[in-house]
Order: C-alpha cells, then sequence, then structure tokens
C-alpha cells in the first residue's frame, strides 16, 4: 500500500514526464481570431472586461504587447508572459526548478526600481536617471539598414518594445505592430538560421538576430532544454545577426570595433561579447565553463556560432561565445543592473565565477 | 535487502541537485583575499551603494562605465583589464603619485579611493617587526619615502620590464605590483601579521598560488639554521609579531620568494635608481671563502668567528626581509628603518653609513669597547678584532708593493704604490652581496689581498 507520500510524488514525476514528452508548442499563434483580434472594439455596444481598456487598439488587437504578455507563466504555457501584476518567482537565477519568469525575465521590478530592466513604454514609467541608452553611440543597423531612433535618441524618449525605439521588429516602422508584422502568424520556432530581413524568420521577432527557440521560452531550462544564442568570435563584430549585435544597436559604446575593446583578447578595455572562450589556451580557467563535463548552463548562456541545434556540453569549438545576455536578462529581473544573478551584492560576482573560474 | 525508502531516495537526488546547483554558495581564493573580505575588502567610495564591499566593480567596470558614465576617478579612457584606472603609467621614477597605478588609486593614507577615503599599510618593519613611529601611511606613502638623502624603492618601471621579459602569464599592460602579488588571492596579513596562512605575496613564476600558506612555504621549511631577529624593543620576542619563537616557522619563505627574480641563475636586473645593474643574489650556494662561493648571509654562513650580536651568536642564515624592505625605505638599498629589534642609529645612504645596517648584528667598535663612535670598525679590521685582516702592517698591494693599515684610505693606489688619501672606507665597497676580496674587478681597496686570506686566495666578505 503506498503510503500518501509516495502517491505525490508519482503524481508530480507524472506531471513531469508529461512535461516531458508534450513536444514544443508551436511558436506561432493558434486558436481563433477572436483571442487577438476584435474588428470592432465592440461587443454589443461595449468594451469587454477581457480586452484593454484605450482601444481600439492597432490590427484591430485586443491589447497592446504588454496587455497580452502579461500574466504568470505555467508549464505547457502557450503565452510568454513577460509582465506581470504580482511579483514572479525569479530565485537567484531564474533558472531553478520553481521559477515563473522566461528567458527574458520580467518588467515586473523595472516598476519600482528603474535599474532592474528595460524601462519600456507602456509597461513601465520613464527611467528617472538615464536620459538616453547607456553607451548610445548613434546607434547601429539592423540587418534591413534601420537605425534605433534614426540615429539619434531623443531625450527621455523611452524604448519601445518593438519599433523605431523598440528591439523587436524594424526600426524603420514606428508603429510596433508594423514593426513586427507576420511575426505572430509565421513563426515556426526552433531553429532561426538564416532570418535574413523577415521578422518571422527572425529569432523572437528580433529583426535579423539568428537563434534556436526554445518552445518554452526558456521556462524553467535545462542544459538539454534552452535558447541557443548566436555568437561570432569577432569582438567588436559588424555582423547584425548575433544576440550581443542587437543590444549593440542602443548600446554600442559596449560592443563597438575591436580598437574600443582594446584588441581582439586580454587585456580588454570592456568585457568582451561575441568572443569564444575557446580562445584561451588549453587549461585555461575559462574552461571549467559548466564543471567537469563542461555541461551548458542555462543561468550562464554562452552563445554559438551554429545555433541549428541546443548546446547541451560545450567543447570551446565556437561554443563558449560571450553574449550580453551571458550576464544580462533583456527584459529584466530582482538585481541590480538586470543582472541573471545578484552581482552587485556578491562578493565574488556570483555567477562571474562560473567563467572566470579561478576567482571564486 | 530492504530497499531505500522512495521519499528517501528523492530527498537524496533533491540534496545532490542543490549541491550541484550553480548558485552554490564557494568560498574560493578571491572571497578569502583581503580585496574580497566581506567586512575590509574594497570598497570605492563613489560606487552606487548597491555594490557590496568586496564586489568586483569596486575595481573592474566591465563597460568601461557604469550606468552610461564613469564613477571617480573619471580619467577619460577605458584601461585595460576594465580596471577604473591605468596598471602603470610608465613613469621611469618615484616619487609616485595615486595616478602612476590603478593600486595606488586606493593604497594610500591620503585621497584613497576606498572608504572612508584612507586605507593604511604600513612597512615591514611596522608591521612584522613592531617599529612603530606613529605615522600613518600607506603603500604609496611607503614608496615614496622622502627622508634621508638616499630613500629607495622598488622602481615599478624595473619590475615591469623585468617581469614582462622573464615571466610570460605577466601583462606588460598590469599593474607592476601584480609581479608579487595576486589582487584576486592575497590576504590580509596586516591583520594576522604572525599568520603566514594570511601571506599577500605569489611568487612570480607561480602567480596564481599564494606563497607561504602551504607546508614547505616558510623560512624554517627552507632552512634549519634560520633565526628570526628580535621583535623591536624586545631581546626575548621575535618576528613576526613578537612571537615566542624563532625558527622561522611563521614567516613565508622569502628567500625563495625574492630569488625568483634575484638569484643568481636568473638575468641580470638593470636598476634605474642605481644606475647599474644589480648583484645578483646566491643565497644557497656553499663554498665557504672563495670567489666562486655563496653568500655568507645565506646558506655559506659564517666561514671565521667575528663580532656578533644576539640572537646571532651562533651561525645563522637570513631572510631577505630580516634587513631589506619590499616596497620602499627612507635608507638607500631598501634597507629597513629598524632591524633586529632596534631602529638604526642614523640613515643609511649611498655615500657611507651602511654600517648603521650591519651594526645591528655586528658589533662596531662603539659595541665592542666602548671608545669608538657608533658605525666605527677599526676593531673589526685592524688588530683587535677577532677578524683583523689589515692588522700589522705589509699588506700586499694589487701592484706588488705593500700597504700599511691606513693606506688603504683612499680613492685608489697611488703612483707610490699607496694608498692616496685617509677618508673611511664605505663598507658598501667591500661588503655587498656576492662580495670577496681581492677583487681585482672590485672598487679600491676591494682590490687588496688581507693578511688572513685562505689558501683559496679569496676571503668571502658578505
Amino acid at each position: 500500500m503506498f503510503s500518501s507520500c509516495n502517491r505525490i510524488i508519482i503524481a508530480v514525476s507524472s506531471m513531469v514526464l508529461a512535461l516531458i514528452l508534450a513536444g514544443p508548442v508551436p511558436a506561432k499563434v493558434s486558436g481563433p481570431c477572436s483571442n487577438c483580434h476584435t474588428m470592432h472594439y465592440s461587443q454589443d455596444n461595449s468594451v469587454l472586461d477581457s480586452w484593454q481598456a484605450g482601444g481600439p487598439h492597432q490590427a484591430l488587437l485586443r491589447s497592446d504587447c504588454g496587455g497580452c504578455h502579461t500574466g504568470v507563466n505555467s508549464a505547457g504555457g502557450s503565452t510568454p508572459y513577460v509582465m506581470a501584476t504580482s511579483e514572479p518567482t525569479y530565485n537567484s537565477t531564474g533558472t531553478e526548478s520553481d521559477t515563473t519568469t522566461l528567458a527574458g525575465g520580467s518588467f515586473y521590478w523595472v516598476q519600482t526600481n528603474d535599474a532592474h530592466g528595460h524601462n519600456v513604454a507602456s509597461l513601465t514609467g520613464p527611467d528617472n536617471t538615464l536620459s538616453l541608452p547607456p553607451g548610445f553611440d548613434n546607434g547601429r543597423a539592423a540587418v534591413d539598414g534601420s537605425v534605433p531612433g534614426s540615429g539619434s535618441w531623443p531625450t527621455d524618449q523611452q524604448v519601445t518594445c518593438a519599433g523605431t525605439y523598440g528591439c523587436h521588429g524594424s526600426h524603420d516602422k514606428p508603429l510596433a505592430t508594423n514593426a513586427i508584422r507576420g511575426g505572430h502568424h509565421h513563426n515556426q520556432g526552433g531553429a532561426r538560421v538564416n532570418p535574413g530581413s523577415d521578422v518571422p524568420q527572425s529569432y523572437r521577432f528580433l529583426l535579423g538576430v539568428a537563434g534556436y527557440e526554445d518552445a518554452a521560452w526558456e521556462f524553467r531550462p535545462t542544459a538539454t532544454q534552452h535558447n541557443q544564442y548566436k555568437g561570432v568570435d569577432n569582438p567588436g563584430t559588424s555582423a547584425t545577426d548575433t544576440i550581443s549585435s542587437l543590444c549593440a544597436r542602443c548600446h554600442g559604446a559596449y560592443h563597438n570595433d575591436a580598437s574600443y575593446l582594446g584588441g581582439s583578447s586580454s587585456p580588454w578595455l570592456r568585457h568582451p561579447t561575441d568572443y569564444d572562450m575557446g580562445n584561451t589556451a588549453a587549461g585555461s580557467p575559462y574552461r571549467d565553463y559548466g564543471g567537469t563535463n563542461n555541461t551548458y548552463q542555462p543561468a550562464v548562456p554562452v552563445g554559438s556560432s551554429d545555433i541549428s541545434t541546443v548546446q547541451e556540453t560545450i567543447d570551446f569549438n565556437g561554443d563558449a561565445i560571450v553574449t550580453c545576455l551571458s550576464c544580462h536578462r533583456a527584459h529584466g529581473s530582482p538585481h541590480y543592473k538586470a543582472m541573471r544573478w545578484d552581482y552587485a551584492g556578491s562578493v565574488t560576482g556570483g555567477l562571474c565565477t562560473e567563467c572566470h573560474s579561478n576567482k571564486d | 535487502m530492504p530497499s531505500l525508502p522512495l521519499y528517501r531516495l528523492l530527498s537524496l537526488v533533491m540534496a545532490l541537485v542543490l549541491c550541484l546547483s550553480p548558485g552554490a554558495a564557494s568560498a574560493g581564493p578571491y572571497a578569502q583575499s583581503a580585496h574580497g573580505d566581506a567586512t575590509a575588502g574594497v570598497k570605492r567610495s563613489n560606487l552606487p551603494a548597491a555594490y557590496t564591499r568586496g564586489n568586483c566593480a569596486h575595481c573592474h567596470e566591465q563597460h568601461a562605465s557604469i550606468g552610461g558614465s564613469e564613477p571617480v576617478p573619471a580619467s577619460g579612457n577605458a584601461s585595460d583589464f576594465a580596471l577604473f584606472a591605468d596598471g602603470f603609467s610608465d613613469t621611469a621614477t618615484g616619487p609616485y603619485t595615486t595616478n602612476d597605478t590603478v593600486c595606488f588609486g586606493c593604497h594610500t593614507a591620503g585621497s584613497s579611493l576606498q572608504s572612508p577615503g584612507t586605507l593604511l599599510n604600513h612597512d615591514y618593519a611596522e608591521t612584522f617587526g613592531g617599529y612603530d613611529t606613529g605615522t600613518d601611511e600607506g603603500i604609496l606613502e611607503v614608496f615614496n619615502h622622502a627622508t634621508g638623502t638616499s630613500p629607495s624603492y622598488h622602481n615599478l618601471e624595473d619590475i615591469q620590464t623585468y617581469a614582462a621579459s622573464n615571466f610570460a602569464w605577466f601583462d606588460p599592460n598590469a599593474s607592476p605590483c601584480v609581479a608579487c602579488h595576486n589582487p584576486h588571492r592575497a590576504k590580509r596579513n596586516k591583520a594576522h601579521p604572525r599568520d603566514p596562512s594570511y601571506t599577500a605575496i605569489s611568487r612570480p613564476t607561480d602567480h596564481e598560488s599564494l606563497w607561504g600558506d602551504d607546508a614547505g612555504e616558510t623560512m624554517a621549511d627552507y632552512t634549519s639554521n634560520y633565526q628570526a631577529p628580535y621583535y623591536y624593543n624586545s631581546t626575548t620576542t621575535f618576528e613576526p609579531d613578537g612571537v615566542a619563537t624563532s625558527d622561522g616557522g611563521l614567516i613565508p619563505d622569502y628567500v625563495t620568494f625574492c630569488n625568483d627574480c634575484h638569484d643568481k641563475d636568473m638575468p641580470t636586473i638593470s636598476s634605474t635608481q642605481l644606475g647599474r645593474d644589480l648583484y645578483m643574489i646566491d643565497w644557497d650556494s656553499l663554498g665557504g671563502d672563495n670567489n666562486t662561493a655563496g653568500d655568507k648571509h645565506g646558506a655559506n654562513y659564517r666561514t671565521t668567528p667575528n663580532w656578533l650580536r644576539e640572537p646571532y651568536a651562533s651561525a645563522y642564515n637570513l631572510s631577505c626581509l630580516d634587513c631589506h624592505e619590499p616596497h620602499g625605505s627612507p635608507n638607500a638599498f631598501l634597507v629597513r628603518r629598524s632591524i633586529n629589534g632596534e631602529a638604526l642609529s642614523a640613515t643609511v645612504n649611498d655615500s657611507g653609513g651602511r654600517g648603521n645596517q650591519c651594526r645591528q648584528c655586528h658589533k662596531d667598535d662603539y659595541l665592542v669597547t666602548g671608545k669608538g663612535d657608533i658605525n666605527e670598525w677599526k676593531d673589526q679590521h685592524h688588530g683587535r678584532g677577532q677578524d683583523s685582516p689589515y692588522s700589522g702592517r705589509n699588506n700586499p698591494a694589487p701592484s706588488g708593493g705593500t700597504l700599511d693599515s691606513c693606506d688603504c684610505h683612499g680613492a685608489s693606489e697611488g703612483s707610490d704604490g699607496k694608498a692616496n688619501g685617509v677618508t673611511p672606507i664605505d663598507c658598501e665597497i667591500c661588503h655587498h652581496h656576492g662580495s670577496y676580496v681581492p677583487n681585482p674587478n672590485g672598487q679600491w681597496p676591494a682590490t687588496v689581498t688581507p693578511k688572513n686570506v685562505p689558501a683559496s686566495g679569496y676571503l668571502k666578505t658578505f
């Protein structure tokens, strides 16, 4: 006869198995049109409670970006929530088994602390300290030639989800819905190897950026289930398809040409990105990333030049590339400077030692 | 065989998972270092309060800025290793400023970037020898001693040049200080002067390891003949920190450490301050009295009896830091302000006065008979001493003539085979690292053969 404890264990195990066997969730939206759209922003001459106020919204949508993407993430969820009305569970790194955030983290914490993420218009208030993106150097172009703010960032202009001052879609499209047009309906998920200037082919609608899209948006990621970020071994690269090049569009001073970084090897003037730790000598402390077996660490993700598959282990041959997202959450986190872990509050810098292993 | 209950098995697995979690706490070398100390570690005053003491950001600005601007010190340029300031200014000589190396930005008694604005690090004589004269000083001030006629310091550019040429790991863009210190490992020895496990040094040949903290890395390990000097103002306790033991078990093996650069088998070191190559050190060779023998303050200790002061009445091997400061000194040759429990009687300078160092362990006339003045050495050299190498008359001159005792007291051998003056002889002429007499290539009168020269033809004089 089973004890109640064993029954609970079996139930939990069954749930875990079900999640494992469920397979990837389709990346593109599915279901009836009315899940997202309303033809008249009116039903029986009134606005439904499930529609976001302030409409009608662009593209006949029931709400704007924040309206759809605010919620609580759960296993098997079909909508990635990047904002929440109550504090998500982040634990230490946002990757633990009880967490409810996704790869980008959450904008939730930015509401109360500007230094915890991007102050995106309509989601949070403006940044009270920064009047323009730190490191902004007139912007770098996306693959379609569009540049954030056309190269000029107006004082106190807030970043937006998409468009001229946003991260998703083209910067040449002032309206967010235009900027990411086609993305929700045509995205296939998985490997986005050759995105070109096509939004649906781009990793997470980040125009021209390549990458492998985890079907669960890194909900409780593991070494075998995670996004695979695109990188190249060329610090300060002019490539437009790496995840770090996306950040450089607004924070270019941190990802400028090699001379700005101090060259292509140590001593760096700034922490390098798009640099493969495989350049280090055999026996280097950096080759202790992931421990003895060099297991991929979702909490400290490294990019790769090949994003056709998910890297489970690191062999330091184009798959140990430092990216901006190795340290930061793109949306926000409970930690200072949108760090993935509590860097500022740790003597050793927290998970900095995953790479700087001789300084733990 | 009974099976392991399922819930116990699950608990075990969960415990293992927790142990393997990347967020698991660790206390590695940096967290145990002086800079990473949670209560006394790095804390740059002008950084946002979010950065906890000891955090990387106090020295490294990952984007050469924080929040889009450069916190103090704002040099305007990004620095190597993403440090808040440049590793070294490449200045050829001291005195140094806080801008000459990133380390001095904090390690100064005045205007330190380290909260609360001062960071004290006294010299070796005080920290480990107990000679406290009440002066607040940081490492910058120790390098910049202004008193005395010939203050000396470990020239940073010389260190940079030498380290870059001889140690593959050393990056010439780094602070010269890291040739001897690993900033991510160095411990806070000033707070634990009698515990070598808190050493602050790393051998230039083994940068990723501390030196002095492991078995086999103390002066007692280096030699069983080591004798620690007296602690300041004591004849019963010893360095470091006035301990009762004197076998060197509490002192890092500075001989091995310093000889990573200064050993005779290493490339010659060019000294900017002295304007010549340094005498290289042979602390390990034996050989007694010979021109190829090791230093008599090292393994080749005392071959003939001399008037020695306690605790050196018997033959003993010394440590470099028994006499020298590592960073700087008001005296020439990095000679300590206090040696063997007593302050020096006078400043040691380049043009004499070296005897003020020697008399801390060797008896001068003043200590032997009370008749001579401090730092007079006639009894040691003429007749009444135990050694008396130049007693009586008719010492053989280099030219083949004979010299009276006083004939040595000149600048050179005169045309008549005699010395051409009666000035005092600087100890340094005949007594320096590696010295012996007669030395045909030496400075007068080191070329003169002493009367007690052994069969080898040479008398080892240091």
